[in-house]
């Protein structure tokens, strides 16, 4: 994964897995280390990757992301681990611990345990950008960028000014103005003025680069029908419609049927739903459809609902005046590609970009 | 126990069993549930050896004795259990009344009464007097629920629904416990609550969840009808027994081999399945029924 790498530190109770990352010796705790934490984007990466190791092994006890915080305040980076948590399943945020410095060498940690405060302790900042290995990131953020800019280009809706792309990615102008450097430099993204800009074409790209990353992106969540009965996707959707729960679209192969009245696919194979940040909370709606769902961590498990998490404040959602709003275009696309519907994706671009493409 | 094709089953009793008596008869239990999901049967059959017949109306001690004694007459033969006994008391000492169809052993057919409004024992002796002796005639409270949403087949057949089965079986059990079925199912000698509970699980996994979801009304109106002063505590209670289930993995893997023996065989229901669809029935119909009784 593109980000900021953990860098290895002997630690007491502590051995060195992989990729930077310390494992305690029973196995039940993990701790990444940043010794030169400089950007809240890179802050929420790491918050991220501890999330994603909690998630693909529900024993772990604890995933600690360890920061000596530079160039941002402990404040912001306490907003910013609110933020995250408030995102997460509880299952997983109870899990995750904290342990910051700043550049005073104040320290903060989440939760307030004496075991993490005698951690911190034991972390003084280190690391330089000299003797530190790491690599430029590429942040979640990013990637909510990139959504806004398919989502426009899809819809036609011509250039898109940046103070708009930072209003609907909810990412920050810098954070944007960074985005769009990128993508103008791999030539995916051309500048129609000094305030505007608009993709050249599909950006396959860095498109690629995103489904690589695949759940971390959509902090994507597959659930399961346990009771034997032949899973069906349609029952479910009729479940949601009647419930209408808040902040929840609908995407996937229902969805690239609303955008695409000719899509090509005989029967549903899953339901894809996506949920505001701050809508109906992942299990609870999925305990509100039906109990016979279990989430499930096993990617190859046949899963008949599937919920990602959106956290684009504005246009993700398109309003539906018949019942559920729908996923917008790029969290369809995103689910065909996930359900390797590659052909379908692709047809569905042609088709929403008809007569606009050279 | 045997695999019985249901709608064969029914065919031979609207065949050996005359009209004016079929009226007063319900078939309960496993072969009622079969025959009514037979379409949805993997083997198009139920593991089962009896026919349990409910006599009506309540109370009607003279339509059994009428009832077996034409079976007698028609040719029916007692099984090797039902046998006479000399006097009538205690009822609940004598044998229940159970016939085997003329030309066959293949299944035999127990005849049960409905229960009296005034019952308030979970199951009730009456004496009957055949010619050869007296027998005896059980009846279990809840059945009083299974005369209602009876369904009926083309010969005039009358069998249960499977949403009252359902409550009545719930009703049957606030507890596990530890009685055993006296009987083997299969190999193995299964919890009488994990038999009957478990039996709940599978109606509602054979029905689906839209249809089940439908019984709530019917549960309502079936226990205010038939149990009018009790009908709020019994619904707040009907769902115990099946949370104790629930609570008890070891029981739920009885239900489970129960089940698997029975009507869902070859559907390859796992004990977590069977699990999820407990906690399906809590949320759309027990929850909601004790919502209902604690209104005013």
């Amino acid at each position: 994964m593109a980000m900021r790498t953990p860098v290895a530190l002997p630690l007491e109770g502590y051995k060195q897995g992989p990729r930077g990352r310390h494992e305690s010796s029973d196995g039940r705790r993990i701790l990444d280390w940043y010794p030169l934490m400089q950007s809240v984007r890179d802050f929420e990466g790491a918050g991220m990757r501890a999330a994603k190791a909690l998630t693909e092994n529900p024993k772990l006890a604890e995933a600690c992301v360890a920061v000596s915080l530079r160039r941002f305040s402990r404040e912001r980076a306490r907003k910013e681990w609110s933020a995250l948590k408030a995102m997460l399943r509880p299952t997983i945020a109870d899990r995750l611990a904290l342990v910051a410095l700043d550049e005073t060498g104040t320290t903060w940690v989440d939760p307030d345990e004496p075991r993490l405060r005698k951690l911190a302790q034991k972390l003084t900042p280190r690391g330089t950008t000299e003797s530190t290995p790491t690599h430029r990131a590429v942040s979640r953020k990013f990637f909510e960028v990139l959504k806004v800019l398919v989502d426009h280009w899809l819809l036609g809706h011509g250039p898109i000014a940046i103070v708009q792309l930072v209003r609907e990615s909810g990412s920050s102008y810098p954070t944007v103005a960074e985005a769009v450097d990128r993508l103008v430099s791999s030539r995916e993204l051309v500048r129609r003025s000094p305030r505007a800009v608009e993709l050249a074409d599909f950006p396959m790209a860095a498109w690629n680069e995103m489904l690589a990353l695949g759940d971390a992106v959509r902090l994507t969540q597959s659930w399961i029908d346990v009771s034997g009965h032949q899973p069906d996707p349609q029952a479910l959707l009729a479940r949601v419609a009647k419930l209408r729960p808040d902040g929840v679209a609908v995407g996937g192969v229902v969805a690239a049927r609303h955008y695409d009245p000719q899509f090509d696919l005989h029967g549903t194979p899953r339901l894809d739903l996506c949920i505001r940040g701050h809508g109906a909370h992942p299990l609870d709606l999925a305990g509100d459809l039906d109990p016979v769902l279990q989430l499930t961590q096993d990617r190859q498990a046949p899963a008949v609902l599937v919920l990602h998490l959106v956290t684009r404040p504005f246009n993700a959602f398109e309003e539906s005046s018949k019942g559920l709003p729908w996923a917008s275009p790029v969290e369809t696309l995103l689910d065909l590609h996930e359900l390797r519907l590659v052909e379908q994706a692709e047809q569905l671009v042609a088709r929403l970009t008809k007569g606009r493409r050279r | 126990m045997s695999d019985l094709d249901p709608k064969a089953i029914f065919k031979m009793l609207a065949d050996d069993i005359p009209k004016d008596l079929r009226a007063h008869m319900i078939v309960v239990g496993s072969l009622a549930a079969a025959y009514h999901f037979r379409a949805s049967l993997r083997r198009k059959a139920v593991n089962t050896k009896d026919a349990d017949v409910v006599v009506y109306p309540a109370g009607d001690v003279e339509s059994v004795a009428a009832l077996a004694a034409t079976l007698l007459d028609l040719g029916w033969r007692p099984t090797e259990q039902c046998r006479p006994m000399k006097k009538s008391k205690p009822a609940e000492a004598l044998r229940a009344i159970r016939l085997y169809p003329p030309k066959s052993t293949t299944y035999f057919v127990e005849l049960l009464g409905l229960p009296k409004p005034s019952q308030r024992e979970p199951k009730a002796w009456t004496s009957v007097q055949l010619s050869d002796g007296w027998y005896g005639i059980p009846s279990f409270r809840y059945m009083a629920l299974l005369a209602r949403e009876r369904c009926s087949t083309p010969e005039g057949i009358d069998h249960a629904h499977p949403s009252m089965m359902a409550l009545a079986n719930l009703l049957s059990h606030e507890e596990v416990g530890t009685q055993r079925m006296s009987g083997k199912i299969g190999e193995r000698l299964i919890l009488r609550a994990a038999k009957d509970l478990g039996r709940v699980l599978a109606l509602v996994w054979l029905a689906g969840r839209d249809d089940s979801a439908t019984w709530l009304q019917p549960w309502r109106e079936g226990l205010r009808a038939c149990f009018a002063k009790q009908w709020r505590g019994l619904a707040k209670r009907a769902g115990a027994g099946l949370r104790d289930l629930l609570a008890r993995p070891p029981a739920l893997e009885e239900a489970r081999y129960a089940m698997e023996v029975g009507l869902l065989s070859g559907k390859g229901v796992t004990v977590n399945g069977l699990a999820a669809i407990g906690q399906q029935i809590l949320r759309d119909l027990i929850e909601p029924l004790g919502k209902l009784a604690a209104l005013r």
